[in-house]
């Protein structure tokens, strides 16, 4: 379980006060916001990248990452960024990416492929899949719609649903209101505020609040 | 992480080598060339000297102009005309000029009068290299120009014992004026650059050599910026979260760096041993310190900047600077004299210091 009490943090010109999020095993929290709202900050000070200036951060298990800029080194094939964060043998990386979770990514097709001759959906995978292979109980994920095309969207939020499934926490900030029929609540980040909000209702409702 | 750090370092080496076969072989063209630019004829005075001329014989300046248009000395020293030998003084004072020459009154008829009227040649000191070389060839041009004013007023003087009609006297004062002249121009060699540059350790070539190599290794920001990764957050989140701290990201990415750059220096020095430059095979060993410290840098300035492009630009444009500065562009006697001074401080001058020992010692 993950609990955040009373956490302020501060980024930059941003400040997020009092926020108070709990979050069961197998649920997804969805952030909402608008650019510079807090919400890679939050996740930051979640991830325990970023201390918070204030309040308690409780989490259960280990933290997994996907920031908006993939970590990925260009000139290295998929597997070798994969082998970069991880101590695991080839072998065992083969076969944690044809699991029941990671073959949802497909990342096995393109494992010998270069980051440079990759493609956006591609290379999101890719870092979701290096994130996921060291195992993390909480699963941090900054925008992962953005720039995709629908193949890669759809496979992207598949696998939340599987890592739901599983028993795994997902924290997700973003944009896209797809994301948001996967989340089982919703934080609308504003004015340095983190309001629960209706699920039931719009994204466009809730930002224009 | 050391298996993958393995092999970034070879999937990127061939843009390494771009970088280093181009840039390269441009300052290799420099080195080898580079003296004919910076020494040919009027491309640079080292220094500025003041003198007095009297006028009350026309020798005197005819005797000044014949030393001060020896080659030698017109492309070492840049000689600047004063009314009076106090304002010579005072331009020495005021570190306007490095030195002055003053010719006293009378000087020309009074050599052969017995009274020896001495030329009067004022440093305000004469502590660095370029006012150790103007205050030799102010002494050798002193003595020259007593020299030929002596002998031009033998001539005269023989002319009158023997009868020698007055027309007859100035036809044979030009012809002693032309041999003095071959006499002058005979010793051209005495104060060109090789003869300067033989009282230091490397030849000008070699000194071209090395800091333009530094200055090569300095720039290659250029093509590791794309390298290393530390100015990325989102690199910096995921070693973090893997257990790995940003100072040991640090350390395996400007180690990364330092392989390829031993390997690039390698190629090179085995390249230009076979050259006139030289390179002895041990600066392999003794360049190591160095390559590191370069390496640390040039990643430490890849660290700073967020973009690549904007490190490239502003190392470029710091680094030109500070190796302008530390006389690495330009031999440093041609830097004006509070720069000079200041160079003490300036840390890139001691890395090519040790770099020309490392590779030519």
């Amino acid at each position: 379980m993950v609990n955040i009490e009373k956490v302020s943090c501060k980024y930059k010109k941003t400040v997020l006060t009092d926020v108070n999020i709990t979050a069961e095993r197998g649920q997804c929290i969805g952030l909402l916001g608008l650019n510079g709202s807090g919400k890679s900050t939050l996740l930051s000070a979640i991830s325990g990248i970023k201390k918070p200036a204030a309040g308690k951060i409780y989490i259960e298990g280990k933290t997994g990452f996907v920031t908006q800029e993939n970590a990925l080194i260009d000139e290295l094939s998929a597997y070798d960024n994969i082998l970069m964060w991880t101590s695991m043998k080839k072998e065992e990386i083969l076969k944690a990416l044809q699991g029941p979770e990671l073959s949802i990514l497909k990342v096995s097709d393109f494992i010998n492929v270069k980051v440079r001759n990759m493609s956006g959906g591609m290379k999101k995978r890719l870092a979701l899949a290096s994130v996921i292979i060291t195992g993390p109980d909480v699963l941090l994920m900054d925008e992962p719609l953005a720039a995709l095309d629908i193949p890669a969207k759809n496979d992207i939020l598949k696998f939340i649903d599987a890592f739901k499934a599983k028993g795994g926490i997902v924290f997700i900030a973003s944009h896209e209101a797809e994301v948001f029929d996967h989340c089982d609540k919703i934080y609308h980040l504003k004015d340095g505020k983190c309001v629960l909000v209706d699920k039931t209702r719009s994204v466009s409702e809730i930002i224009n609040d | 992480m050391i298996k993958v750090a393995f092999k970034r370092i070879l999937n990127f080496m061939p843009y390494v080598a771009a970088y280093f076969l181009a840039l390269g072989l441009a300052a290799l063209a420099f080195a080898f060339f580079g003296e004919n630019v910076l020494f040919k004829d009027g491309a640079f005075s080292m220094v500025k000297v003041a003198c007095y001329i009297p006028q009350d014989n026309e020798l005197n300046s005819a005797g000044f102009s014949l030393i001060a248009n020896m080659n030698s000395i017109e492309n070492t020293v840049s000689f600047v005309e004063y009314d009076s030998p106090d304002e010579v003084r005072e331009a020495v004072d005021d570190e306007d000029v490095v030195a002055g020459l003053i010719i006293p009154e009378g000087f020309a008829s009074g050599i052969f009068s017995g009274v020896n009227p001495e030329l009067e040649v004022v440093f305000k000191s004469a502590d660095t290299f370029d006012e150790q070389v103007v205050k030799d060839i102010m002494l050798v041009l002193a003595n020259d120009l007593g020299v030929g004013q002596a002998c031009t007023q033998t001539v005269y003087s023989f002319c009158d014992q023997v009868d020698v009609p007055y027309d007859q006297t100035m036809e044979l004062a030009d012809t002693v004026r032309v041999d003095e002249l071959g006499y002058a121009l005979d010793r051209m060699s005495l104060f060109s650059y090789e003869s300067v540059d033989s009282i230091s350790t490397y030849t000008l070539t070699q000194k071209i050599a090395g800091a333009v190599l530094v200055y090569v290794f300095l720039l290659s920001v250029f093509v590791f910026a794309y390298f290393c990764k530390g100015s990325n957050p989102a690199f910096i989140a995921r070693a973090k979260l893997s257990g790995i701290s940003p100072a040991i990201f640090f350390i395996t990415e400007a180690l990364s760096v330092m392989i390829m750059m031993y390997v690039a220096f390698a190629l090179i020095t085995v390249g230009l041993h076979f050259t006139k430059i030289g390179i002895s095979l041990m600066a392999l060993v003794r360049m190591l310190p160095i390559i590191a410290i370069i390496a640390f840098i040039v990643t430490g300035v890849s660290y700073l900047f967020r973009s690549p492009v904007s490190a490239a630009y502003i190392s470029f444009a710091a680094f030109t600077v500070m190796m302008y500065l530390a006389g690495g562009l330009l031999p440093i006697e041609f830097l004006p004299r509070f720069l000079q001074e200041g160079s003490v401080y300036n840390p890139f001058k001691y890395l090519i210091a040790f770099t020309l020992e490392a590779m030519f010692s």
